[in-house]
């Protein structure tokens, strides 16, 4: 037999939709390239994609099904049938819904199995079972983005960077993070002259490319923003316009703006007055202009606000709903197969969340917070849950404070399974079941571009990431494994399709296609969206936001007792707000870098991976070393209040600041996440402090 | 005629695709015979800079590669380009910031 080319769409991180070709020989994986048609992609993929046929074989993977056999922790096991694993979790399960309620039981989800497709049989088995409690990790990641662009300009716009004159990155980093789709778009921008702008405290890999870089201090970037605003406001180079016939609360924005002269933007951020009137000046003048901002602003003490502040700039410039600036399609009209709305009805109210407000607002993303789940686990309030079911999901091992919950999921939960391609610190150190899961190269699943993440706002697909090889082991999908447990808890009803493909179907109906027909075309369905229905739609249409304009003045937050308008608060976590703490812990810590060969925990044992990045680090500017005895390659210890860490350290420039330390928080054996706290946290969202943390390095020697 | 591989360095961003390309689709794992080396970051001119650059090992296979090696046709911002003497010389008086990565 030859080499057979299969086409199909990658899940090596949770944004991706990338296209990829995958040859195939005597049922092996040979290689795999970009698919040179795919609109996401564009051909174009990372060095995780090439590599990926190593996941297959990694000696790692979970085989066939598992029950402990020794103590919790033990890491002993004994093989079982998936027949035995599913009744024996059934069991318990119905127990557990018939002694205390179904909301008892819990699934902690991953961005393991992607979004899309995979998370709606999560919502569908949940919704279905009657709990709410379907945790993920979108407080910390790109739900705060959703949730104020839905309450400010009623849904998440795309990006037309490929029509764009300024793209402003703000705490973002696509150069590592959002490589195929994004940055090789921002690349080619660049590359026909358009401005680029970095915001970030730390020197990344994008900042290197930016005709501007603007290093700012952690946490502050929400006065930055409002100090933009008001040079922008001040110098009169606002869209007038949008802002007097399409904006709802102008004057007191602009109000709050006025209080954030340079100079004072320059005492709070640490960017020079004169940087501050550079990038207001270029941004306010150069169109049309995007922003795009990063997890870099969603994980502080101040995120929403923070959010709120810089996605007020694009209405307030006239960037909202034109060519080359933001343009917000309308969403793809798939049926509520997964009974989102019985969550947000019924299902929310009577879950552990403490943020019922931003949850209510994520819309398809559908769940709550896992720092929620945190806290109920800790407290046993408003109840306490009973049963963990960890798919596809790292949560217990790098979300802040990962050790401290893993001993009490550990100490509290009647049953824990984990369900995933690898043994990962879940599986060995808490569950009671373990479950193989196929990765993206095995089984069919539902992909759809989500918005925010398209890279082109012209652009809606759907399709279906395929089986290229056989399942490893025993090896069923998120989608197989939650059917078959449904079935078996008396919901069968909830799945009445033979498989993923028949779901499918009934799911993309309404666009006028068939599942067959994405089975058929491995390029998927892409519908080209005329620039004529969506430039300017908002003039005719208005905003889905309860005003029907742009709310630079929040009229949700107000309604839910936030503040409506975006302002600003130093981080609870910072030399300011903490000045004794800062005493003992002189240095500020982000723990957010994230190198571009991994995604979270994922693909640490890729060792052609970890061959270029061995282990974490800590990086520490030149001069700051310097000061501390430390040099290149020294093992370091890193504390903080919460904990400590010890890593080698880069001593690089890239850290910009004298006061400032950047470590990664992935690799999954380090705890280095054990640095952050799940408090304090943002009020609105629950976002913890990662990006802004105190803390103090010294040199271990031997 | 040799070949030669080009970078821009205005283009490269440092990512490894080059690397690993290089190692799956030439099955070669034991020898690196492509590196990335990053210059910086440093001040230079008052402005914080940091260049990446790929370099081919004494393993390269460039000669039997050319005109489409891997690790040029995976570059996921087409920051790599390969091609023959003549040319190279001829870009790299382009003004644009190209460096020879590999001559053979």
């Amino acid at each position: 037999m030859g080499v057979q080319v299969v086409q199909t769409v990658c899940g090596g991180c949770a944004q991706s939709d990338c296209g990829i070709d995958v040859y195939v020989e005597d049922g092996k994986i040979i290689g795999i390239k970009g698919t040179a048609g795919h609109p996401y992609n564009r051909g174009n993929i990372c060095a995780k994609a090439i590599t990926a046929a190593r996941i297959i074989d990694d000696p790692n993977r979970i085989r066939y099904p598992m029950k402990r056999a020794g103590a919790r922790g033990e890491d002993r096991w004994v093989r079982i049938s998936w027949d035995e694993a599913l009744d024996t979790i059934a069991a318990k399960l119905l127990e557990v819904k018939e002694k205390y309620g179904p909301e008892q039981v819990a699934i902690l989800r991953g961005t393991g199995p992607g979004w899309e497709g995979s998370l709606m049989y999560h919502q569908l088995f949940m919704f279905a079972f009657g709990s709410g409690n379907l945790g993920c990790q979108g407080h910390m990641c790109k739900f705060p983005r959703i949730v104020t662009c839905a309450t400010t300009m009623g849904g998440e716009p795309d990006m037309d960077i490929d029509n764009t004159r300024c793209i402003l990155l703000w705490a973002s980093n696509p150069a590592e993070t959002s490589l195929p789709n994004y940055w090789s778009r921002i690349s080619k921008a660049k590359s026909r002259g358009a401005k680029l702008i970095v915001v970030d405290s730390r020197f990344s890999p994008s900042a290197s490319k930016a005709d501007l870089y603007v290093h700012i201090r952690p946490g502050t970037d929400g006065a930055l923003a409002l100090g933009l605003a008001h040079i922008i406001i001040k110098e009169g180079l606002y869209d007038k316009d949008f802002v007097e016939n399409y904006s709802h609360g102008f004057e007191e924005y602009a109000k709050l703006a006025m209080e954030f002269s340079p100079s004072r933007v320059e005492k709070i951020t640490g960017v020079p007055e004169q940087v501050v009137r550079e990038v207001a000046l270029t941004y306010g003048t150069t169109k049309p202009a995007v922003l795009f901002v990063g997890n870099g602003v969603e994980q502080l003490t101040n995120t929403m606000q923070t959010l709120r502040a810089i996605y007020c700039l694009p209405g307030l410039t006239g960037n909202f709903g034109v060519k080359g600036g933001h343009i917000l399609p309308s969403p793809l009209p798939f049926p509520d197969l997964a009974r989102k709305g019985r969550f947000f009805n019924e299902l929310l109210p009577k879950s552990v969340a403490r943020h019922p407000f931003f949850a209510s607002k994520v819309g398809g993303g559908a769940a709550i917070m896992l720092s929620d789940i945190y806290d109920a686990v800790l407290t046993d309030e408003p109840y306490p849950l009973r049963v963990a079911m960890c798919i596809g999901s790292a949560a217990l091992t790098i979300m802040p404070e990962s050790d401290r919950y893993r001993d009490l999921f550990k100490k509290k939960m009647e049953l824990i399974v984990v369900h995933d391609p690898m043994m990962t610190r879940e599986a060995r150190e808490l569950a009671d079941i373990v479950l193989p899961a196929k990765s993206y190269l095995e089984g069919w699943r539902f992909r759809f571009m989500r918005p925010g993440f398209k890279g082109s706002p012209y652009l809606q697909w759907v399709g279906l990431q395929r089986p290229v090889v056989r399942p490893v082991g025993e090896s069923k999908s998120d989608e197989e494994f939650l059917a078959a447990l449904g079935h078996r808890v008396g919901i069968g009803d909830a799945f009445p399709w033979n498989d993923v493909i028949g779901f499918v179907d009934d799911l993309v109906k309404p666009l006028g296609i068939t599942a067959q027909y994405l089975v058929d075309n491995p390029l998927g369905y892409t519908i080209q969206v005329s620039e004529s229905d969506v430039i300017g739609a908002y003039r005719t249409k208005g905003f889905n936001t309860p005003t029907k304009k742009f709310e630079f003045y929040n009229t949700s937050f107000e309604k839910a007792g936030y503040n409506p308008l975006p302002i600003y608060e130093e981080p609870l976590v910072s030399p300011v707000s903490q000045p004794t703490l800062a005493e003992e812990y002189p240095l500020i810590l982000s723990i957010g870098i994230k190198p571009g060969l991994f995604t979270h925990t994922q693909f640490h044992s890729v060792e052609l991976l970890t061959r270029l990045m061995p282990e974490p680090w800590v990086e520490i500017h030149p001069a700051t070393a310097s000061d501390l005895g430390i040099v290149e390659g020294d093992m370091v210890r890193v504390t903080t209040p919460n904990g400590e860490a010890t890593v080698k350290a880069k001593v690089s420039e890239a850290a910009v600041n004298t006061k400032m330390v950047f470590m990664p928080y992935s690799w999954p054996e380090y705890g280095i996440n054990n640095l952050a706290g799940n408090k304090p946290e943002d009020p609105i969202c629950g976002a913890p402090s990662t990006h802004a943390l105190l803390c103090k390095c010294r040199v271990q020697r031997v | 005629m040799k070949a030669a591989i080009l970078v821009n360095l205005d283009m490269c961003i440092g990512c490894n695709a080059c690397v690993i390309g290089c190692h799956v689709w030439k099955q070669n794992t034991e020898h690196t015979r492509v590196t990335v080396v990053t210059i910086g970051p440093a001040q230079s001119n008052g402005r914080l800079k940091m260049d990446f650059l790929p370099r081919m090992t004494e393993y390269c296979t460039l000669a039997e590669c050319a005109p489409e090696p891997p690790c040029v046709s995976l570059c996921p911002v087409q920051a790599l380009v390969c091609c023959d003497e003549r040319a190279a010389l001829e870009m790299l008086s382009s003004g644009e910031r190209y460096q020879v990565s590999a001559v053979a």
